[in-house]
């Protein structure tokens, strides 16, 4: 009989503790590889919000403020970006596209973005994933506005659908709304499970039309209201816009793009990389990281502990199987060797069962995951961190099983064939 | 999605206060430096306050002076490579665009640029920062990098920083 055979057989014979044994390393380790694949999924949806993206130009503030206003739609841009601005850098010969974004309206709670047909063709997420349509497409007239998934979910909208838009940003109901000019629902964006989701998008010209009569940010009298029918193109041409999306021919010429936008004489403004100010942003939380790993390193210490305390304990049922064995011939060296090889089988199926239970959730959850929280399970599914904790389990309990195997060793040599029972 | 939104507040606090502290254009020992590459050809920018890299901000007029200046840039222009290690499989190769001392009022900035030529797409490898190893008062240099579609940033404050070169 070979020494794997007799270890499994041993092993067998002491079911109950085994299983629990091995239930117990599965656990911590299928907890240690999540804190760390949930840790990696929340970083790339993070900080891959918006890709294809070379810079995010707008007026003159805090790097952060552009990025959180823009992506994220969250706080308020200082000032514009006026049109001529925007046309001059648009038509550098460096610039591949852009894309305007033009806030400052709502709609019970979400954000109203106005934008242009460059937004659809153009902006990508993760990794380079497009906007994509659950229904519809984008707009084709001024009044028509394209949801994105979660404010069709949770209003309850559906195509053709119509929307009144508020004046100003708003949490709830607006307080002054562009009921005159409603909106009709043209398309709704597929979820991406990133802040697209939770906005509303309608056309600049859109944007323009329905503050067109509206005076010194008071809405217009009845006798001054203009009536759709009253509105031609060229009214609604665009003077402002809040902020711009641009991607550069070459990326060594972002840099230098960067550095003239950052200097641009006609009015102050200030151009950034998205994923620098996203990763930096992401460094802050290093220690959070730090406290969750430690937290998850605790618990792979209780569940070595529990293999520890398993082991031992068995250790007083089998000193008459040690000496048997012993009188069979085995040497000190063997017994340490059993209980080594134990632990090695012990560790190896809860490594087994814990991967394929991480495995298993990832297939079952990450979806969901993507479309509910923006966590974004992209492949490796293990990591080298990951495997590295895995190897780190392995050597940590074949260490600890040092204890019992040489506990196992002395009471061998001192029982001898006498066990007192 | 709420999650990163909260997320992004609670980071933006933190970062706002980070960056009111380093976010200043003239900071003795701060300094900003950007990578940028497409395929297997690079730029790197260095701005630096002058007096971490030869020890003083005022007009060299003294012939000690102009020399501690002339060779202190001529480091600069020879430790680049020790300064922004790439890998040496790639066999990339600085060359100096241009280094030049620009004053403004009492103080007086270095920028520098350099061109970096590789074998090898450098997307994948690492790159390591020994920027104190040449210029010890420079103990703060926000770096940016972007590498296709790679954007990445790190703050190299000691020798060693490495980032590696994938999302």
């Amino acid at each position: 009989m070979s020494w794997i055979h007799l270890a499994w057989k041993s092993l067998k014979n002491r079911k109950l503790a085994t299983i629990l044994t091995i239930f117990a390393m599965m656990l911590s380790l299928v907890l240690l590889m999540s804190v760390e694949r949930i840790r990696r999924a929340a970083e790339a949806g993070f900080t891959q919000s918006v890709s294809g993206v070379d810079l995010i130009v707008g007026a003159r503030s805090g790097s952060l403020q552009i990025v959180l206003y823009t992506i994220f739609n969250l706080g308020q841009a200082t000032n514009n970006v006026s049109i001529e601005s925007y046309n001059e850098i648009k038509s550098r010969p460096d610039v591949e596209w852009t894309i305007p974004y033009s806030l400052g309206d709502g709609h019970k709670g979400f954000r109203v973005i106005a934008t242009n047909s460059d937004f659809f063709k153009y902006y990508q997420f993760r990794s380079k994933e497009r906007i994509t349509f659950q229904a519809g497409g984008p707009w084709n007239g001024m009044f028509d506005v394209v949801l994105g998934a979660d404010v069709a979910e949770r209003l309850g909208y559906q195509m053709g659908s119509e929307i009144v838009v508020s004046h100003g940003s708003t949490t709830g109901q607006g307080i002054q709304e562009h009921d005159d000019k409603k909106f009709r629902v043209a398309g709704i964006l597929k979820a991406t499970g990133t802040q697209l989701d939770r906005a509303l998008y309608i056309s600049l010209e859109g944007m323009e039309a329905i503050h067109l009569d509206w005076q010194t940010g008071s809405a217009p009298t009845p006798d001054k209201q203009l009536s759709i029918n009253q509105i031609t193109a060229e009214m609604v041409q665009p003077k402002n816009i809040t902020s711009f999306f641009l991607r550069t021919k070459n990326r060594i010429q972002t840099l230098k793009l960067q550095r003239d936008i950052n200097e641009f004489r006609s009015e102050p403004l200030l151009a950034v990389i998205p994923g620098v100010v996203l990763s930096e942003l992401w460094q802050s939380l290093s220690t959070v990281e730090k406290v969750l790993k430690a937290i998850s390193f605790l618990v792979m210490v209780v569940g070595l502990m529990s293999m520890l305390i398993a082991l031992m304990t068995s250790l007083n049922e089998r000193r008459r199987e040690m000496a048997i064995l012993r009188v069979l011939g085995a040497s000190l060296k063997h017994i340490v060797g059993l209980i080594v090889l134990e632990t090695f089988v012990l560790a190896s199926v809860a490594i087994f069962a814990a991967s394929l239970i991480k495995l298993t959730l990832e297939w079952m959850l990450g979806p969901w995951l993507q479309v509910k929280y923006g966590l974004y399970l992209q492949q490796p599914s293990f990591s080298i961190v990951e495997v590295s904790y895995i190897l780190l389990m392995l050597v940590l309990a074949l260490l600890m099983s040092l204890i019992p195997a040489l506990g196992a060793m002395k009471s061998a040599l001192k029982d001898g064939l006498s066990v007192r029972t | 999605m709420r999650l990163f939104s909260l997320m992004a507040v609670v980071l933006g606090f933190v970062f706002q206060a980070s960056a009111q502290h380093h976010g200043k254009s003239h900071v003795h020992g701060a300094g900003k430096m950007s990578i940028a590459f497409e395929g297997l050809a690079g730029k790197v920018t260095l701005e630096s306050p002058s007096e971490s890299i030869f020890g003083f901000e005022h007009v060299a007029k003294k012939e000690s002076d102009k020399k501690k200046q002339t060779a202190a840039l001529e480091k600069l222009e020879k430790s680049i490579s020790e300064m922004v290690v790439f890998d040496p499989k790639l066999e990339c190769i600085f060359k100096k665009e241009s280094i030049q001392v620009n004053t403004e009022g009492k103080h007086s900035d270095v920028d520098a640029s350099f061109a970096v030529a590789c074998k090898v797409d450098p997307v994948g490898s690492t790159i390591t920062f020994n920027i104190q190893k040449v210029f010890g008062k420079l103990t703060d240099v926000d770096v940016q990098i972007l590498f296709g579609d790679i954007q990445k940033s790190v703050e190299a404050t000691k020798n060693g920083i490495a980032v590696e070169l994938k999302k």
